[in-house]
């Protein structure tokens, strides 16, 4: 059993905290008289580049113990310890490397072996539901039968809270019927299917001429989200798969409001484009679920309560961390929030999570 | 008060045709023969107040959808809709609803025939 230790008496769910895995390890899971296991073990740098450039931590300034991957790595040992960190009693992490899914190049068998090595080795080394500790199934959406597999095989694993696309540059984006497997899959599984935005679509804008990471980090992510809920909303995807939770994590929640209002003035305009919506594409997008962090931070009060009301209220955001990310928030980004009751709060920080993800 | 204003002799809104009328203070109406059935509207769109009895008629377009994998197919229903001409906002005919959100709509009024000239309840 679980105890209630964190702050303040609040129940905290942690929707989204980072696990760097090591390419090598993960190898391990791979099949022997598969040549990619070598390549990987020996090379993987090469095999997998890492995203975000230039530098997270402001050349050095950006300097705390608990953040970053220190080791160069996460090992399991670290997961208590984050949990400690953060104040949460349950965590669903996530994977680091392959939030740069979009940078790999080629149609080769990367996307799906590290889908199946990283599903087994958080099976056999991290995943502890008894402890609160739990993962995403991050699926290689460059392969839907291969994703909806690996779904069939791990799905129902107490440990996988949900399923895992990673926005930032999907070709075509995730409203294509290319992805219908994969949403029925999940629809069927009863696996809320979390979007989380895509490391890789910071550096899409330094190649075009951003110079500044202030730059590239404000708009990778919002784009990264907005990109992909833009062609979900409008592809019908949740009139098309009424049943499945749709979550999109880590661009914080401001965005979304004035992407319904965006939407809806284009909906209005040209509404016999998207003629299997049956109602206004905000409709849609309240009835999603949204991490918070990295927390906006308005001047006014007022008008970040009322964002908060157009998106769908308390009951629609989920506390996440991003820990161990330079930028990662802690609870009290939510419990400091000045409006919010304290019904709403222990929504977000955790009773939300525990209904989506059924833990 | 309701008034039956003429609007024209019968053959002279033949199948798709429109008339567009001035009644009392500058108001418009657009009157429509869409295959043999007529439909009124007044001539201001509730977005911004373009003409919108002005714009292309068209039937709704419905789309049909067999499972996942299969594009959605998009056809032509049989409701007559006119889309403002200013910003697209699309309105059925028949009742005056917009397509993307029923509780907009512009103003219709019903249509009579008598004596072969057609009127305009308004």
């Amino acid at each position: 059993m679980i105890a209630i230790t964190s702050m303040a008496g609040y129940y905290i769910v942690d929707s989204d905290a980072h696990y760097l895995e090591s390419l090598p390890e993960l190898a391990d899971y791979i099949p022997d008289n598969n040549p990619f296991k070598q390549r990987f073990k020996r090379q993987p740098s090469k095999m997998f580049p890492s995203a975000g450039y230039p530098d997270h931590y402001m050349y050095g300034r950006i300097k705390r113990d608990e953040v970053g991957y220190l080791r160069g790595q996460t090992v399991p040992e670290d997961i208590p310890t984050a949990m400690e960190i953060v104040g949460a009693d349950v965590i669903v992490v996530i994977t680091q490397k392959m939030l740069a899914f979009a940078r790999l190049g080629g149609d080769d068998e990367r996307p799906e072996l590290i889908s199946n090595a990283y599903a087994d080795y958080m099976l056999d080394r991290i995943l502890d539901p008894k402890e609160g500790i739990y993962a995403l199934l991050v699926l290689p959406y460059q392969d839907p039968e291969r994703a909806v597999e690996l779904i069939d095989r791990c799905g129902s694993e107490k440990g996988f809270a949900g399923a895992c696309m990673i926005c930032g540059g999907p070709e075509p984006p995730f409203g294509n019927r290319k992805y219908d497997g994969i949403y029925e899959a999940c629809q069927d599984a009863k696996l809320p299917l979390v979007f989380h935005a895509g490391g890789a679509s910071l550096d899409y804008f330094y190649i075009k001429g951003y110079e500044k990471f202030i730059e590239t980090h404000t708009l990778g992510f919002l784009w990264s989200n907005m990109s992909q809920l833009v062609s979900i909303v409008i592809q019908g995807v949740a009139e098309k798969f009424p049943g499945l939770k749709i979550v999109f994590q880590e661009s914080g929640i401001l965005y979304v409001s004035s992407l319904m209002a965006r939407l809806d003035a284009e909906y209005l305009k040209r509404a016999s484009e998207a003629p299997i919506l049956t109602k206004r594409p905000s409709e849609y997008m309240s009835n999603f679920y949204y991490g918070t962090q990295p927390l906006d931070e308005p001047k006014s009060a007022e008008y970040f309560k009322s964002a908060i009301e157009e998106m769908g209220g308390a009951s629609q955001l989920l506390y996440s961390s991003d820990y161990p990310h330079w930028d990662y928030d802690p609870p009290s980004a939510i419990t400091s929030i000045p409006f919010l009751t304290r019904e709403e709060k222990e929504l977000i920080l955790g009773k939300n999570a525990q209904r989506v993800f059924g833990i | 008060m309701t008034e039956k204003i003429k609007v024209c002799h019968r053959e002279e809104l033949e199948p798709d045709s429109r008339k567009v009328i001035s009644v009392e203070k500058g108001r418009e109406i657009g009157i429509f023969n869409v295959d043999g059935e007529y439909y009124a509207v007044e001539n201001v769109c509730p977005h911004r107040g373009g003409p919108v009895c002005n714009g292309q008629i068209q039937k709704k377009i419905k789309a049909e959808w067999k499972g996942p994998g299969n594009r959605i197919e998009e056809t032509f229903s049989s409701i007559p809709t006119i889309a403002c001409p200013w910003h697209g906002w699309e309105f059925k005919l028949e009742n005056g609803e917009h397509i993307g959100d029923s509780k907009i709509y512009v103003k219709t009024y019903e249509v009579v025939v008598e004596d072969d000239n057609v009127y305009v309840i308004c």
